[in-house]
């Protein structure tokens, strides 16, 4: 499949942050009985959405990042790192309920929340809710929420700032920049 | 996380052939075992020691069809699996099996199509004979059409030949000296065909650091990917392992020093491949339409990285640089470099030559932090084969080293080592942050000592200083 132009993002930031919704990029996996027909038009639909830099960085990733300058680790203060003039984005991501799950403990609750607060979204609740081990409607609903939060909200282009030593790690292109300077190792 | 210790209930195990590909000896036990676990298949395989990994057939044992095709699905190493009906020395000795074997056969005899094949690996079956053996068969008494492309039911009848002596000039000279000759259905085939779908050189986005398709596909296997897990590689550099694992399920990360590597950005002219498109990895993800499960790339030195916690991933699966092809760097001063008082924070990072065994080592230290219990390393370690020994590989008491398996370049070698996180690890890896980072700068130090030429420092593995004996095409330095 030839690749497709890609049209840049005009990034139009206001003094904080702006959530753009940008339509949902249209992967049509095949499915075993799906016709000729179904599959071209399938193709023919998805050549019209224009293919793009992944966008990141995912709650997920930031509720799992701390500073780790120098002094910074031990201090207390060093997570979660604060998001500055960010440019959100919602991007799709695959549904694993076991997953979320299981990844549900790891989870630091209120370092989400505060996030998610800080990017505008209200979804989930202050307090971490229970989950049960059984699978009804509302614990579905809950961790489609909660998927939809830690996976598919996702930062293309903003800072990251740690509230301890305010280092600033970029995020551009969805990709954030970790890296130290000379007197921060 | 599939438990494997279920009680196993009393199903009776019926026997099946599976006909490997004949290269990458040394993986193919690490990937069927690996394929197993990860599938949940309880199988039955022999022993190492009575495995000959010189014969493409190994005889096991299992439950039935769909577990067969359960590792089909995976193994790459796998070309397909057969049901066996029957086994013998010669062909006498397997018509003898076969028909003992009747009851499981008798179902396709009234009606399936069939067709009847002849394999033999490491030679080819003359013409002429072809007729008289398949009429050797003739007690089957199938009753339905000959259909030779899609047929309900496919016999086929495997000889297995040693691997052929260098001076035969004659086909017919070796025929019918196979070591054991093998007849049954035909079940599946194995993932050879993912070899074509993720080869290099078609993807939209390669590097020449980019690992070979089979390769990643094995290491996928061995770090157990599959839905619903967390895949890490700290040198994603292009992203080869990333897609093998998502293909096979798993949510993947990667991270990188260099960002314009992942990027896919005009940059060095050794980053990108002059016959590869642009987007980085992000394109070379959708066309596999694999973005889906592709959480996040990062810009960073995987050792001076502020994980909150560890526990949290399945598996890390990389090929760390050896300094090479990619150079080997972290982040830190020149020994004997002083910082500048008056530095600006967007200067350039400083970077330092990152040494081999402290590579290895940190890299190990960061598995047993990140990984969860049960959690796979999977990773390439280059060595010299005039001087390997088997304790160069790092150790670590928790961890246990799963599989070593090794790709022969003649004067150096890269071993796939694979290590699992013990099960009993639970809660260790909650480990105060402060400590674990003073952990690894103290072994960086040791390492660091070590190769300032003390005299009282171990013997160096032979990875050490990798770099400048590849350059030096590995003649020893008289000492």
């Amino acid at each position: 499949m030839k690749a497709v132009a890609r049209r840049k993002s005009k990034s139009r930031t206001l003094s904080n942050l702006r959530i753009s919704p940008r339509p949902r990029n249209l992967y049509v996996a095949a499915h075993p009985r799906s016709s000729n027909a179904d599959l071209f038009f399938a193709f023919l639909l998805q050549s019209l959405f224009v293919p793009r830099y992944l966008s990141m960085v995912r709650l997920i990733t930031h509720n799992l990042l701390t500073c780790a300058v120098k002094g910074c680790v031990g201090s207390g203060r060093n997570f979660p790192l604060q998001f500055k003039n960010v440019q959100l984005e919602i991007r799709e991501a695959e549904f694993n309920p076991a997953f979320l799950r299981n990844f549900f403990n790891k989870l630091d609750w209120p370092a989400l929340i505060s996030s998610l607060r800080e990017l505008g979204d209200t979804s989930l609740p202050d307090t971490r809710p229970e989950l049960s081990a059984d699978e009804n409607e509302a614990q579905e609903e809950f961790l489609k929420l909660l998927h939809r939060a830690l996976l598919e909200l996702s930062v293309k282009e903003g800072e990251m700032v740690c509230q301890n030593c305010g280092h600033v790690y970029p995020i551009r292109d969805g990709i954030p920049n970790m890296l130290l300077a000379a007197h921060e190792v | 996380m599939a438990d494997n210790s279920k009680p196993s209930e009393a199903v009776p195990l019926l026997p099946y052939l599976i006909l490997f590909s004949q290269s990458l000896l040394s993986y193919r036990l690490p990937e069927l075992d690996s394929i197993a676990l990860v599938t949940n298949v309880p199988l039955v395989r022999p022993p190492d020691e009575l495995c000959n990994l010189q014969s493409a057939c190994m005889v096991v044992h299992l439950r039935g069809d769909e577990d067969a095709r359960k590792l089909g699905s995976r193994g790459v190493l796998v070309k397909s699996i057969y049901e066996l009906y029957g086994l013998g020395k010669t062909y006498d000795e397997l018509h003898i099996d076969v028909q003992a074997s009747r009851s499981r056969w008798a179902k396709y005899v009234p009606d399936a199509s069939y067709a009847l094949d002849i394999l033999a690996p490491n030679h080819s079956v003359p013409r002429e004979r072809w007729a008289e053996t398949l009429k050797g068969f003739g007690y089957l008494s199938l009753s339905g059409r000959v259909d030779l492309k899609n047929p309900d039911v496919r016999l086929v009848t495997v000889e297995d030949y040693p691997p052929k002596a260098a001076n035969v000039g004659v086909k017919a000279f070796n025929d019918l000296r196979f070591r054991n000759v093998f007849f049954g259905r035909k079940v599946c085939d194995g993932q050879r065909d993912l070899i074509k779908k993720f080869d290099v050189k078609k993807r939209r986005y390669f590097g020449n650091t980019s690992m070979e398709a089979e390769i990643s596909i094995l290491m996928a296997n061995q770090a157990l990917a599959g839905p619903g897990k967390l895949h890490y590689d700290p040198f994603a550099g292009t992203g080869s392992m990333l897609y093998l694992s998502a293909h096979f399920g798993s949510y993947v990360f990667g991270s990188d020093l260099d960002g314009r590597q992942m990027r896919g950005q005009a940059g060095a002219d050794r980053i990108k491949h002059p016959k590869a498109g642009d987007g980085g990895i992000s394109a070379a993800a959708e066309s596999y339409r694999l973005q889906n499960r592709f959480i996040d790339l990062l810009t960073a030195d995987v050792t001076r990285v502020g994980w909150r916690r560890g526990g949290i991933l399945d598996g890390i699966i990389t090929d760390p640089p050896y300094g090479v092809r990619a150079g080997a760097k972290r982040l830190g001063l020149a020994p004997g470099a002083v910082v500048p008082p008056n530095l600006k924070p967007t200067s350039f990072p400083p970077i330092q030559d990152y040494a081999l065994p402290s590579l290895a080592s940190d890299l190990l230290l960061t598995a047993f932090h990140l990984l969860r219990p049960g959690g796979r390393l999977v990773y390439f370690l280059p060595t010299v084969n005039d001087e390997y020994q088997p304790t160069d590989v790092p150790e670590h008491p928790g961890m246990r080293l799963v599989a070593n398996s090794i790709q022969d370049f003649g004067k150096w070698a890269r071993r796939l080592i694979t290590m699992e996180k013990k099960r009993d690890m639970e809660g260790v890896e909650e480990a105060d942050e402060e400590e674990l980072i003073a952990a690894m700068r103290r072994l960086k130090a040791d390492w660091e000592e070590a190769e300032m030429g003390k005299p009282e420092a171990a013997r160096s593995v032979s990875h050490q200083d990798f770099r400048v004996k590849y350059f030096n095409r590995f003649t020893p330095v008289a000492r």
